[in-house]
């Protein structure tokens, strides 16, 4: 029998998993209380819209995040061609771009008069371009934007598969007499399965959950849904039966990614068995197919948005002036250190507390409050409001003592507990990762040369573990520099960070104001992820 | 009251089928006394040595060490609180620090005691010095289990447990190591227990062989 009993760390972990896990109980009590009369209004009108709007998205996002995913991550893994190098890590700079920031340049450049009328005009001279060009908005500008910004998934995950994918297969359909095309799939395609799937999963869970960019566009999904019942109807419970949908929704592609995992787990060559591969040097004519195909994702997912933020960024300068971009900077880099701070102290104690405990009982209550990550922000910080209010209309009520709505409603602490619970898993699940490395017989040694549960988890783990902590930091600094709609609900009056700054002025339509802070939004993310890039491409 | 060094009384401990050990008894009645155990695999060899290391609980039965109860079904004093060290079959030397920082947390446990035991001695005696600076994944399993060894023994143990220690360690080194060890342990008179398949290192180094 393992060593088990209750103690300090059981408990933190215990209380910690609790914690993440309240909100998501709250979605799911809630389906059972009255609701107002916009439900039946909503029932009889625009819920089918939500859910047809909704699943449209989710298949033309994935369609299209597998085309380019998987399409640049075969070409670098198995090709040699100019700058294949270059493009293995700046593909992933799209990460730095959130989808709503890159609807506000698709629709600047698209526009009437907009800034590709502003390129034919000097290129050509005076004419009606406004005709010609091509308009992305509704449903087709949202399928654009969340693409481009969400690619990344697959990409990294594919081209990771791609990697490991042994010389011996590709020999072995030579040897079978497979063409180039029929290996790939048949043979290569189908081993990287666990890994679309893996990436398209986590695609599917961003879309479900985007908001900047489909209310941008005016698409009406599950999520502007959940936003319009709370916001324009004050009807909390209705926003949580509409998130139980999309929870319901979003559980099952969870699960399916789950098995996806568990199946890739046989799909890891053994140490022994592998043999790396040796890239394929392609002819003049297809080494320019690649390097054109590459350049242009590159371009349109990075470049594009980046250009054309800095072009009105110049061209509308007395916006920029008007930012104050220290205090932007300073509110989003407190935000961000406050959050990297919790998530990964806490994370650590609760991974911690499941190791030396082994407690079945709360490696569920573990498991339930990590999907947390599938549920979309605005149902968090609305579930955390209702849960906060109930508590307070019951508990503290009861006690007769003040109000306690203002110190986590509208305040930092409330917003860093928000962001906590949304991100926890990106915290727990990046240290349990680290953790897997460890044998216990470590621990065992550990304890056998005198060293006590807390200078164990101190002297041997924190130290092993201070890459895996570098790159969950800076994976959760990305997150929160892009997240949109819990700040928006959350921070405290006043309070604007550059993803909400950009927001509100693309809400009133000053595209040309949200141009700066969309801009700063990128760069610091994009030095973030050039930080980190080796450890994302780490195979 | 007992006067044995080491006493295990009917002890009785079960993970799975694999690891069960039923009714073992065992006494070591003088410190500085080397036992070994000598079997085959599966016997429960490891495992006993585990539940003397409080790695695990014991169903039933007791230990004692020093005629203080370690373990029994009601008591269980932590693995860090005993004083007991035990060198793992597979060297369980941490990763993230090199040979030389792994030998030294030895020394925790009698941080304050004046040890007679120098460093350099006992990386020299295990013939680590070509060694200290790097990492485990840089040093073949035998050296690895050797700086196990030294990290033990530099612990100062009042009982030391080892698990097939020499089982990697390459011939030409093997008899050497093991005279030097037995003069070690007899000269500092550290109770040990030693798990083996090789039985004439079993008898070479034991006192008493069960």
């Amino acid at each position: 029998m393992a060593i088990k009993k209750i103690n300090i760390w059981y408990i933190s972990s215990f209380l910690i998993s609790l914690i993440v896990a309240i909100p998501i109980a709250t979605v799911f009590t809630s389906f059972f209380d009255a609701t107002s009369n916009y439900s039946s209004i909503i029932k009889d009108t625009f819920l089918y819209n939500y859910i047809y709007d909704s699943a449209f998205l989710l298949m033309g996002v994935l369609f299209l995040t597998f085309i380019i995913g998987v399409g640049c991550a075969y070409l670098v893994s198995f090709y040699k061609f100019p700058g294949v190098n270059f493009f293995k890590w700046t593909l992933i700079l799209s990460f730095a771009v959130p989808a709503y920031i890159y609807a506000y340049s698709l629709t600047a450049f698209f526009e009437n008069y907009g800034t590709a009328y502003s390129i034919l005009k000097n290129i050509f001279g005076e004419g009606d371009y406004n005709a010609i060009i091509p308009k992305f908005d509704g449903m087709f500008g949202a399928i654009i934007s969340i693409s481009f910004s969400l690619f990344g998934y697959v990409y990294v995950l594919t081209r990771a598969s791609f990697h490991y994918q042994s010389q011996n297969l590709i020999e072995l359909g030579k040897n079978l007499g497979f063409s180039k095309k029929k290996s790939f799939f048949k043979i290569i395609l189908p081993s990287a399965r666990p890994a679309i799937v893996a990436g398209l999963s986590l695609v599917a869970m961003e879309t479900l959950s985007d908001f900047g960019s489909v209310s941008f566009f005016g698409v009406s999904t599950l999520t502007t849904g959940i936003y319009n019942a709370w916001i324009s109807f004050d009807d909390l419970t209705l926003a949580n039966r509409l998130s139980f949908y999309l929870l319901i929704f979003i559980l099952g592609i969870f699960i399916l990614e789950n098995l996806s995992r568990k199946k890739a787990k046989y799909h890891s060559p053994s140490k022994g068995g592998f043999k790396s591969k040796s890239l394929i040097t392609l002819n003049n004519f297809q080494s320019i197919l690649a390097f054109s195909f590459c350049l242009i994702i590159f371009f349109v997912s990075f470049l594009f948005p980046v250009l054309q933020m800095l072009y009105w960024t110049i061209i509308f300068p007395k916006h920029f002036f008007d930012l104050n971009i220290i205090e932007l900077f300073l509110n989003t880099l407190q935000l961000v250190f406050l959050s990297c701070c919790v998530l990964i102290s806490l994370a650590f104690i609760s991974n911690y507390g499941n190791r030396v405990s082994k407690s079945k009982l709360l490696e569920l209550l573990t498991t339930f409050s990590v999907s947390g990550y599938a549920i979309p922000g605005i149902i968090l910080a609305v579930a955390f409001i209702t849960f906060i209010s109930w508590f307070d209309n019951n508990i503290v009520m009861f006690f007769e003592i003040n109000t306690i709505k203002s110190i986590f409603i509208g305040s930092i602490l409330g917003l860093v507990i928000v962001y906590f619970i949304r991100f926890y898993s990106l915290a727990c699940n990046g240290i349990k990762s680290g953790y897997l490395k460890i044998n216990y017989s470590i621990d065992e040694s550990s304890y056998l040369l005198g060293y006590s549960k807390f200078k164990t988890f101190t002297n041997i783990h924190i130290p092993y573990l201070k890459n895996s902590i570098l790159l969950i930091g800076v994976l959760i600094a990305i997150e929160i520099i892009k997240e949109l709609p819990i700040t928006l609900i959350m921070r405290p009056f006043n309070f604007e960070t550059f993803a909400t700054t950009a927001y509100i002025f693309a809400s009133q339509d000053l595209l040309e104001a949200a141009a700066a802070p969309s801009l700063f939004l990128i760069i610091i993310a994009s030095i973030f992820i050039l930080v980190t890039s080796r450890y994302i491409l780490k195979d | 009251m007992s006067k044995n060094f080491l006493e295990i009384n009917n002890v009785t401990f079960a993970a799975s089928n694999k690891n069960k050990v039923n009714n073992v008894s065992l006494n070591i009645e003088n410190q500085g006394e080397i036992i070994c155990l000598l079997g085959p695999s599966g016997i429960g060899k490891t495992t006993i040595l585990r539940t003397i290391a409080g790695l695990e609980k014991i169903h039933s039965g007791k230990i004692l060490l020093k005629n203080k109860i370690i373990s029994s079904k009601d008591t269980h004093v932590e693995p860090e609180n005993r004083n007991i060290s035990l060198s793992f079959q597979d060297n369980c030397l941490f990763p993230h620090y090199n040979v030389v920082k792994n030998i030294e947390f030895g020394l925790e446990r009698n941080k304050n005691k004046k040890n007679f035991l120098n460093m350099n001695e006992i990386i020299k005696f295990l013939h680590l010095e070509h060694v200290v600076e790097k990492f485990p994944h840089q040093i073949s399993s035998g050296e690895a289990q050797r700086a196990s060894l030294a990290r033990s023994l530099l612990s100062n143990p009042d009982l030391l447990l080892l698990d097939e220690p020499l089982s990697n360690v390459d011939q030409s080194f093997k008899e050497e190591i093991q005279v030097k060890l037995k003069q070690i342990l007899t000269d500092l008179k550290i109770t040990t227990i030693i798990v083996t398949h090789d039985s004439y290192e079993a008898f070479y180094l034991g006192s008493k062989c069960e």
